[in-house]
């Protein structure tokens, strides 16, 4: 395989409200209201427009947005202008830029990059860079270091509810939370090395205790070229884990195109790929296809273009699972919104018939290693993609197009557009430039967090067990451990367990999330009477039966059940089970602990129900 | 704010000016692209050197003893494109189209963020291609490059003769394109200024800057077109986005329209009164209003006298009435009281030197034509309820009905052009001219 070039940008949401608007960045609230717009592309001003935006201009879609005041004001409805960055906001961007030893801008100017797909209802997303990296800005990894280019503080887009090729729908209450995106250089060689990047990466931007946490808070782009390739741009990878298989199946995807185009220009020369539409409709007048005969009924028209030098590699296996073929029908779908394509490669299928093949075979012209693509559909729909279908046929000539491309699940991935110009970025006019000042960084230098590795020493100080401070580092508890332990009566390990331990735990067996703000105050107050197997319980009362903190723990105090209780109950097993405490002596406590945690977890200190359980059985048995 | 002394300098010493590609480097940092103008009003600081970086943000940095280095690869700043000629089909209905200025005028430049005023046929083709389907656009005519609030007298009189020109040319309507902030005023003026009217004349404009997907003009364009074209009107009238949804647009009488919001789309909405239709994108219009002028044959004839010397003053607790003297000693010759609640002004305060009633009496005594509207927005004026209104009645106080402040100042400034005597002013004040007053107070038209 040819040598890889990976670079990363890394996206994480902030903690703090809305970027450009005081609206609440968490509000998981029903939406009450829909408001429809359209979007609408800028020839004239931009003289070439954007290709990006072209693309999605081409299809005018319908959006719905999902609306409601518990989660958006009129500035996410694009009805108000923007409000002033918050200083708070940004100042934990500055803090994230000088971290990584990044040069801050002297005055930072807020750009509108223009995106009409719809998920920013202005027809533009806000943005705005923060600082540049140089070589002293690196992220080190165990494959060597990976320099940073550029700190940028943006709004997120809105949610997508639902999206078609007429229509899409979105929510506004994730639009404007503000993020952090980081790009590195294409310093990355390998799989592992992404991986190790962004683990690194999204650690070092936790260290500031500023970011969001949970599903959805950290995305991906990668990236991705070959040498003889080209740069792709793969978007949205939430699932860090995923990210080697994606680089390695982007890798591979680019060497077989760069394959197929040798074998390709082996047969012909790009010339003889015209774009010449054929009209097969008549060819499948008495067709048993039911895909073609579905689609006839309603007045769809049959398309086919001849495709020379192709046959075979058509059904090239490009990734896993994807084939050429699949990449023609990416583009068939994306500009003619169309399910996919037939081609000759693939025939006899869809229940079309020998001679329908013969047939089509004769109307494209095709003979030795020629090969045919079909598309069926409405006539308007069947032109945009067949003339998409050629423009990436021809691309093949050359090797690899670069292209936006979409993260699926399987680490494969898929066209989504072509990649952006510049031309899409032009000046927010209704926010005035921003000041960056040597006084603002300086105070933010001195407050810098610290870096992991000297975290890891300060909590091994004050008790944790190495992997225990390591395991809470790389957590995204480091900040709520910290605010807890300053105030609680808990020892620092039982906080530490409780949130690395109890909580993953609570969280797999489909217990709530709780905010960092409901930890903490719980963490701070448990009362040190209160067996810690209650702090769960306390958590729970506290965030959604809304009791104070006094009615909890004295909810608590009522629930929780005294050593007396215990020692009954160990009798009373004990006495139950004599025959087998007999046999088995001390060891028998640990079936009977069992039994006793069946009924006491959680209202009851295991180490004193344990103690108690043992006491009865070595009475009994002297 | 420009570059700073220093800066500027700096640049001509090394013969760098803005649209030039250039190299900062200064200490570890090296940055490259397009160095930038300030921009003319700028809250930043002028020392920053303002560059696009090529992957298109904008940054500023101080040169700070850094080096600045000219590269090749310079670009024209502020030049726009100009856009190839586009065929029209001539057997659509004529229209023409003047542009008056305001945001739905203005384009933004790219580079920069500057906005300047541009109008040409080819820009509305390209942005809004549904255009071509929908009107021959005779004429598209930049008038002037106003903000709305520069607009005055003069301009609504240059508006009304060109859009009478224009339909004595014969066309089927006449679409203007007008700064939002006193769209109302405008509409007012020309309503009062367009006698006998053949033709519907559609003012528009645009609350959302033009550069983005999200603009409300083309929908405010198209439904302006539709408006001048299909609807059986001779009236003035203002087309704009009905709800925040780009889903129809209203089309409101020109003496019954206000903007009540200062940043939404849907900020016009018809006050007392219905609007006179609905307008969908696709050409449906639906008529609201039964009582309504009908297109005619005759074009129509400009009736555009004005007296500057006309004031619109604001009565509010504690106000003092020197404003009125004021008024008074500079000459004014209709003053247009904005009262609270039905027509109220302080008569009887506490504090005698702040009631009103002396300083309207000697108004009226001098000469001066008062009238009063309602700063409620909705409702009518009456003089009989409260005594404060009685007194101002008995004065001589021309109390306005259903007629928003706005309008009523536009028709007191319109009447007092004429060089009527005041009797006949104040009796013509509460004459119906353009639809502007109403006898009967629908239950349905307060909606907001």
């Amino acid at each position: 395989m040819s040598p890889l070039k990976v670079g990363l940008e890394f996206h994480q949401r902030l903690a703090f409200h809305k970027l450009f608007c005081s609206c609440p960045s968490t509000s998981p609230g029903e939406a009450s209201g829909k408001v429809l717009r359209r979007l609408r592309s800028s020839a004239s001003e931009l003289g070439e427009l954007d290709p990006a935006a072209l693309a999605e201009a081409s299809r005018s879609r319908l959006f719905t947005y999902h609306v409601d005041d518990s989660f958006n004001c009129l500035v996410e409805l694009d009805e108000e202008p923007p409000h002033l960055i918050d200083d708070e906001i940004l100042d934990a961007a500055l803090e994230m830029a000088l971290y990584f030893n990044m040069t801050v801008v002297d005055e930072a100017r807020v750009m509108r990059k223009t995106v009409i797909d719809g998920s920013n209802t202005s027809g533009f997303q806000r943005t705005l860079l923060v600082a540049l990296g140089s070589d002293d800005s690196i992220v080190e990894t165990s494959e060597g270091p990976v320099r940073l280019k550029s700190l940028c503080l943006e709004e997120e887009s809105a949610f997508i509810v639902e999206s078609g090729r007429e229509a899409a729908e979105y929510r506004l209450d994730r639009l404007g939370i503000p993020l952090v995106e980081i790009a590195t250089e294409p310093d990355i060689k390998s799989p592992s090395q992404a991986l190790e990047t962004a683990e690194e990466v999204g650690l070092a931007l936790r260290m500031t205790g500023k970011v969001m946490r949970g599903l959805g808070t950290i995305r991906q782009d990668l990236n991705i070229s070959v040498e003889g390739g080209a740069r792709q741009e793969i978007k949205g990878v939430q699932n860090l884990k995923l990210i080697p298989e994606i680089v390695e199946r982007e890798a591979l995807r680019q060497n077989n195109l760069l394959r197929l185009r040798d074998l390709l220009r082996a047969r012909c020369s790009p010339d003889s790929l015209t774009y010449d539409p054929v009209d097969l409709t008549s060819v499948f007048k008495e067709t048993r296809s039911k895909l073609i005969l579905k689609a006839l009924s309603k007045g769809d028209v049959v398309y086919g273009l001849k495709a020379p030098g192709f046959k075979g590699l058509l059904g090239m296996e490009l990734q896993p699972g994807r084939r050429f073929g699949t990449e023609l029908a990416d583009y068939a779908r994306v500009w003619g919104g169309l399910q996919g394509i037939i081609h000759t490669d693939e025939l006899p299928g869809y229940g079309i018939s020998e001679s329908e093949v013969i047939e089509t075979c004769r109307a494209l012209d095709l003979s030795g290693d020629d090969a045919g693509v079909i598309v069926v559909g409405e006539p308007a729909r069947v032109e945009a993609a067949l003339k998409a279908v050629y423009s990436r046929l021809l691309k093949a000539f050359d090797g690899v197009p670069s292209e936006t491309r979409r993260a699926l699940e399987d680490g494969n991935t898929d066209y989504l557009r072509p990649l952006p110009g510049s031309a899409r970025m032009y000046p927010e006019t209704d926010i005035p430039p921003i000041p960056v000042s040597r006084e603002r960084l300086e105070k933010i230098r001195m407050m810098l967090p610290k870096r992991p590795r000297e975290k890891i020493r300060e909590l091994e100080a004050i008790g944790l067990n190495s992997h225990m401070a390591q395991q809470l580092v790389r957590s995204h508890y480091l900040f709520v451990f910290e605010k807890s332990i300053r105030a609680s009566g808990l020892p620092p390990v039982a906080i530490a367990s409780f949130l690395l331990n109890t909580l993953p735990y609570v969280r797999r067996e489909g217990g709530r999330e709780f905010s960092d703000e409901e930890l903490i105050t719980v963490l701070r107050t448990f009362p040190s009477d209160l067996p810690r197997e209650m702090i769960q319980e306390a958590l729970t009362l506290f965030a959604d039966k809304n009791m104070s903190l006094g009615e909890v723990y004295e909810e608590l105090r009522r629930r929780r059940v005294g050593e007396e209780d215990l020692r009954a109950e160990a009798k009373r097993l004990v006495e139950e089970n004599i025959s087998y405490v007999k046999e088995k002596g001390v060891d028998s406590v640990k079936l009977l602990m069992g039994r006793m945690m069946e009924k006491f977890r959680g209202v009851a200190e295991g180490s004193t129900i344990y103690r108690v359980l043992m006491e009865e059985v070595k009475r009994r048995l002297e | 704010m420009p570059y700073s002394e220093e800066v500027e300098k700096t640049l001509s010493e090394k013969g760098v000016k803005p649209g030039d590609r250039i190299m900062l480097k200064r200490g570890k940092l090296i940055v490259e692209g397009i160095l930038l103008p300030r921009e003319e009003v700028d809250f930043g600081d002028g020392s920053v050197l303002v560059i696009k970086l090529d992957n298109g943000y904008n940054v500023g940095f101080r040169l700070d003893g850094g080096e600045i280095v000219k590269l090749e690869g310079s670009v024209e700043l502020g030049r726009f494109k100009a856009l190839e000629k586009v065929e029209q089909d001539k057997t659509l209905p004529p229209v023409s189209i003047f542009s008056t200025g305001g945001t739905i005028s203005a384009r933004i430049d790219y580079y920069t963020g500057g906005v300047s005023m541009l109008f040409t046929p080819e820009e509305v083709f390209y942005n809004v291609p549904e255009v071509l389907k929908t009107a021959y656009l005779r004429r598209v005519e930049r008038l002037f490059s106003l903000a709305s609030e520069d607009m005055t007298y003069r301009e609504w009189s240059t508006i009304a003769r060109r859009a009478a020109e224009s339909l004595a040319e014969g066309d089927a309507g006449v679409l203007i394109l007008h700064g939002t902030d006193t769209m109302h005023y405008t509409s007012a003026a020309l309503s009062f200024m367009l006698r006998g009217l053949n033709a519907p004349v559609v003012l528009i404009g645009s609350q959302r800057s033009s550069d983005r997907g999200s603009r409300d003009s083309d929908m405010n364009i198209i439904c302006g077109l539709h408006a001048a074209t299909r609807m059986n009107l001779g009236e003035v009238v203002v087309c704009m986005h009905a709800e925040s949804g780009d889903t129809f647009n209203n089309v409101i009488r020109g003496t019954r329209v206000r903007k009540m919001h200062s940043t939404r789309r849907d900020a016009f909405k018809p006050v007392n009164s219905p609007p006179l239709a609905r307008v969908w994108p696709d050409g449906r219009v639906e008529m609201v209003e039964k009582e309504f002028r009908p297109r005619g044959t005759e074009p129509p004839t400009v009736d555009d006298a004005f007296e500057p010397k006309t004031a619109l003053v604001k009565a509010y607790p504690g106000s003092d009435p020197e404003i009125i003297d004021f008024l008074v000693d500079k000459g004014y010759r209709g003053i247009v009281i904005e009262g609270t609640g039905m027509g109220h002004v302080p008569t009887e305060p506490l504090d005698g030197r702040l009631s009103w009633v002396g300083s309207v009496r000697r108004g009226l005594e001098e000469g001066v034509v008062i009238a009063m509207a309602s700063q409620c927005v909705f409702g009518r004026v009456d003089p009989y309820v409260y005594r404060n209104a009685r007194i101002m009645m008995k004065l001589g106080v021309v109390y306005c009905e259903d007629m928003l402040s706005e309008v009523a100042y536009v028709k007191l400034g319109w009447l007092l052009g004429h060089g009527f005597d005041n009797e006949t002013v104040k009796k013509l004040m509460l004459h119906n001219f353009a639809g502007e007053i109403s006898k009967r107070s629908l239950f349905s038209t307060y909606r907001l």
